[in-house]
């Protein structure tokens, strides 16, 4: 009945947001003690990584949008159609079209490699469909062995496989690639990025690694503690972290109150007013050269100084991994090029920090990294969808 | 009469151990007069001795003798194939009817005392339409004619015990049969209520054949509008009943003539074709020569048939709905023991 | 691999829990199994016992699977009541359930008279033999087969509902065979229940004679002897279904366990 109402040709404006093409959800589900919600639109073709630590939520939101867990509050659309809320009957499983690949694939342990991938085809381990996939993905060896004698990436592979062969209108894949090499993580998430982009299908990746995010997916979703965090383009969530919380998460390792910084050409805003802590990532960081005359006013290039003794340097590559103690007790990582001269184990440094991000007190951005200002920095709170939706 | 086995055990077994336990107190508070005497007499009884023997007469000849007691109940012929198999080695057993212990003779035994009489009667289930013809009867102002034909009625649930294997059951059919001549009731009356061919070997209505321990319960449970039963049954589990004349009840021996005249084929798993007369329900008690058994043992078995046939054993059997019967010696007086010998000699 | 001693305590526990069975064949006179099974209607207890158990099984599967299913599946208010229900049927002996099968369907109660509208009576009748059949090896087959569904990962029936499934396709599809061999277990067990049944059949279902209670009767009657030909007629019909089912959940293990991976028999 809705699905005939919304083919009418003058279409009201809360409607036109739901007649997208794309995934659009705000959702509240119930997973053991917290609340885990999460609002967002994802674009046909288009593949948003949702990245946090374990346990928070990740997997909890794809379920959701699945159809596996009641939603506390919230609802579920896809491409224009409605799929679930908490007060109306869930469209059933089976008529979602939703492809979900879990953590463990969650194959049928009965059925050898191609009927697992011809599953929801009508003809089943037949379909020629089976095939162009399995020479996609490199499975044609496993095509007549049981998941038990695959391996944990043949596993994830045959998974991949029978979600897409099913033809989903959305494809959601939660830690799809955590069992293969990096060479075919690499290429097996190409593969998935062009696939989503040719079907014009909407993908949601759960993944704790940024580097894929950046890879496969064209934004990234910060969840912590149940939360969504942020949402933005791999490249901006790394320059200008939402928070502090989502710094930690995108790889800045240190976090220095500002009265233990000396900002350098404190005109250009080498820290924003305002700001309390700066973040550290250890590609920002580089030791001041001896020779080079460090004062106040006399650098070149904007950002601070931390002073601190050197506690520990350990060879990676043919660079060293530094670890600097500042007067605090707090620990910033210096990554040391080759063939620098080093200094001695509990020599005083001075680290040169460029165009740090600085945060406020209550852990929000107001500088991004490279001097950039905060004012798009948040993407919280674009709710696509109505029903009065709560930025997570 | 035809009861202890596998599942019923579970039933049997727990009124066995109470008594036992029992047993060791016992002894404890008469002083070491069990360990002194150290014997045990072990009974073995027909089903429908179970309550009489384990919850009065063998705690009395416990508390009167000081010697153990043990009891174990089961269908009479049952029993004497296990004694004979050596699968049970009891001192003293009672039986319904004398064949089971002439089956062990002269082996075990060469003689048998009979000292009470079992009635048939009809017990029934005071909350259904019949009932009324059945209280009446029993109060002496309705006509027993009436319940016959109340019986014959179709839908009249009757339930009665198995003919191939229980002697109550093989009764019940011959009574029927007398009842049938001795009230003038109409010759198909027979088969109205105990169903085609109950005389002929087919059993009958075999949706009235019950195993002899839940037949009670079906009754007890209301389920029954009337059940074949031993009138100590219908004492001992309070069911209201009809008394039936002597000359049909099968408790008289005077009467046994009158029961000869009934017969029946007995229906049989194995094929073959028995016939058997009527005879009075009688009580036949020996004892039993064990050669495993201990001097003690056989003087424990021998005081409990002293007791049992003591004025105090058998009015405890009185009490408890059977018919006593003058101690009667059936067999070679000189295989007697002495004790046995005694309490005959003194009841006379 | 256990040491000498182990093996021979092994062995001697495994003789001395089949001890009862040499018995049964070391006192089974052929004259008396000849005298026995070749009496006329002989075998019509057989029959009678095979006939039962096939409608009991019948019944049982019909309604116990999808209880069974429902159980495991969390798709019943308090899930432990219903479990803990089918453990109370289990501990109760099978006499216990005759007689309270006489309060509960006997003719004169309402179920009783419901039955008898029908034309069916649960007093001393076949239909008596199948309830009380029923009644015995109910909580063997609803705890099996709950177990086996148990052992069916539920995620897997979601992948299936996901892929296009109906919940009728993906239990025949997925749930189905990966319970089979717990299944028939279950199934093993309840016939060998119904096979056996004595106690409920005992107070509710003398008539007609089923195995069980032929031997009860023939023991009555003749004694041991005439009796353990029956006894051995009841093992030999009744084993080979569990014995069946047995191989078969072992082989299915072999075939689809973690272990494949190590070596199949198969190669």
């Amino acid at each position: 009945m809705l699905l005939r109402r919304r083919s009418d040709s003058s279409r009201s404006r809360a409607r036109a947001t739901h007649d997208q093409a794309g995934l659009r959800f705000d959702v509240a589900v119930d997973r053991r003690t917290v609340v885990v919600q999460m609002v967002l639109a994802v674009g046909a073709g288009e593949c948003v990584a949702i990245v946090g630590p374990s346990g928070a939520g990740k997997s909890t939101v794809l379920a959701a949008i699945a159809g596996l867990v009641p939603l506390r509050s919230g609802s579920v659309w896809l491409d224009g159609r409605f799929l679930s809320s908490s007060d109306r009957p869930a469209v059933p499983l089976r008529e979602r079209r939703v492809g979900l690949l879990t953590q463990r694939a969650g194959l049928f342990p009965h059925l050898d490699g191609a009927s697992n991938i011809g599953y929801g085809l009508p003809g089943g381990a037949a379909h020629a469909r089976v095939g162009e996939l399995a020479q996609a993905l490199g499975l044609e060896d496993v095509l007549g062995a049981r998941p038990a004698r695959m391996s944990a990436g043949q596993r994830q592979r045959v998974g991949l496989a029978r979600v897409l062969a099913a033809d989903p209108r959305v494809v959601l894949l939660d830690e799809p690639f955590s069992a293969l090499d990096p060479e075919l993580r690499r290429k097996t998430g190409a593969w998935v990025s062009g696939e989503v982009r040719r079907r014009q299908v909407p993908c949601l990746l759960v993944t704790h690694d940024l580097a894929e995010a950046q890879r496969v997916a064209s934004r990234v979703a910060v969840l912590e503690g149940g939360a969504c965090l942020q949402v933005a383009e791999p490249e901006v969530v790394a320059r200008e972290p939402a928070t502090q919380a989502v710094a930690r998460l995108v790889g800045y390792d240190a976090f220095v109150g500002v009265e233990l910084v000396r900002p350098l050409l404190s005109a250009s805003g080498a820290i924003a007013p305002g700001a309390t802590t700066v973040g550290v990532r250890g590609d920002l960081v580089s030791l001041a050269p001896e020779n080079v005359s460090v004062g106040r006013g006399s650098q070149t290039s904007p950002g601070v100084e931390l002073v601190g003794r050197l506690r520990s340097m350990v060879a990676s590559g043919a660079a060293v991994e530094a670890s600097v103690v500042l007067d605090d007790g707090s620990e910033v990582p210096v990554r040391l090029a080759p063939g620098q001269s080093l200094p001695r184990i509990g020599a005083e440094v001075r680290l040169h920090v460029h165009n740090p991000a600085c945060f406020d007190a209550s852990g929000r951005l107001v500088q991004g990294a490279g001097g950039k200002p905060s004012a798009a920095a948040p993407a919280l709170g674009r709710a696509p969808v109505p029903h009065g939706a709560t930025a997570g | 009469m035809a009861a202890a086995a596998a599942g019923v055990s579970l039933a049997l077994w727990p009124s066995a151990a109470s008594v036992s336990s029992a047993a060791s107190t016992t002894s404890a508070n008469t002083g070491h007069a069990a360990t002194h005497r150290g014997g045990t007499a072990s009974v073995a009884f027909a089903g429908s001795l179970l309550a009489v023997d384990n919850e009065v007469v063998g705690p009395g000849f416990q508390r009167a003798t000081g010697h153990s007691y043990t009891g174990r109940g089961g269908g009479s012929i049952g029993l004497a194939h296990d004694i004979a198999a050596g699968e049970i080695t009891p001192g003293v057993f009672e039986s319904v009817g004398a064949a089971p212990i002439r089956a062990l003779e002269p082996r075990f035994t060469r003689w048998y005392v009979r000292f009470a009489a079992s009635p048939l009667v009809l017990a029934y289930n005071p909350h259904t339409p019949y009932a009324a013809v059945f209280r009446n009867a029993a109060k002496g102002n309705g006509s027993l004619a009436a319940v016959f034909k109340a019986m014959a009625r179709p839908g009249f649930l009757l339930g009665r015990t198995d003919p191939a294997t229980d002697p109550q059951g093989q009764a019940f059919i011959m009574m029927v049969e007398l009842a049938q001549r001795a009230l003038h009731l109409p010759g198909a009356i027979v088969g109205q209520i105990l169903g085609a061919g109950a005389t002929t070997g087919t059993g009958g209505n075999l949706s009235q054949i019950f195993a002899e321990t839940a037949l009670d319960s079906h009754l007890e449970a209301g389920q029954l509008d009337a059940a074949s039963a031993f009138l100590s049954q219908a004492v001992q589990l309070h069911l209201p009943y009809v008394r039936l004349p002597a000359a049909i009840d099968f408790g008289n021996p005077a009467d046994a003539r009158q029961y000869a005249s009934a017969s029946l084929v007995v229906p049989s798993t194995t094929g073959q074709k028995t016939t058997v007369h009527g005879a009075p329900l009688v009580i036949d008690v020996t004892t039993l020569h064990q050669p495993s058994a201990t001097k003690a043992d056989v003087a424990a078995s021998n005081a409990f048939l002293a007791y049992q046939l003591s004025p105090t054993g058998r009015r405890d059997d009185a009490k408890e709905g059977f018919v006593l019967l003058p101690n009667t010696l059936f067999g070679s007086p000189g295989a007697v023991p002495a004790s046995v010998r005694r309490e005959l000699a003194h009841a006379r | 691999m256990l040491g000498v001693v182990g093996v021979l305590g092994a062995v001697a526990v495994w003789l001395a829990l089949l001890g009862p069975l040499g018995a049964l064949f070391a006192h089974l006179s052929p004259s008396a199994l000849r005298t026995s099974l070749s009496a006329p209607h002989a075998l019509s207890p057989l029959v009678t016992s095979v006939e039962a158990s096939a409608v009991a099984l019948g019944v049982l599967v019909a309604v116990g699977t999808p209880l069974a299913w429902a159980m495991t599946r969390n798709r019943l208010p308090g899930p432990r009541v219903w479990e803990s229900g089918m453990l109370v049927m289990l501990l109760m002996p099978p006499l216990v359930i005759g007689l309270l099968l006489v309060f509960f369907v006997g003719p004169l109660t309402p179920i009783g008279h419901g039955l008898a509208r029908l034309h069916l009576s649960a007093s001393n009748t076949f239909f008596a033999l199948v309830v009380a059949e029923i009644y015995e090896a109910a909580p063997y087959y609803v705890l099996g087969a709950a177990a086996a569904f148990t052992s069916v990962e539920p995620e897997l029936e979601e992948h299936a509902w996901l892929l296009g499934d109906t919940w009728w396709r993906s239990f025949r599809r997925v749930t189905l065979p990966l319970a089979a061999p717990g299944l028939a277990s279950a199934l093993a067990m309840a016939w060998a229940r119904a096979m056996g049944a004595f106690g409920a059949v005992l107070v509710i279902a003398y008539h007609p004679y089923g195995l069980p209670m032929q031997i009860w009767v023939t023991l009555q009657q003749t004694g041991l002897a005439a009796a353990l030909p029956f006894a051995l007629l009841l093992l030999v019909v009744a084993l080979p279904l569990p014995v069946l089912a047995y191989v078969w959940t072992a082989r299915a293990r072999i075939a689809s366990g973690p272990d494949a991976s190590v070596g199949d028999p198969a190669l």
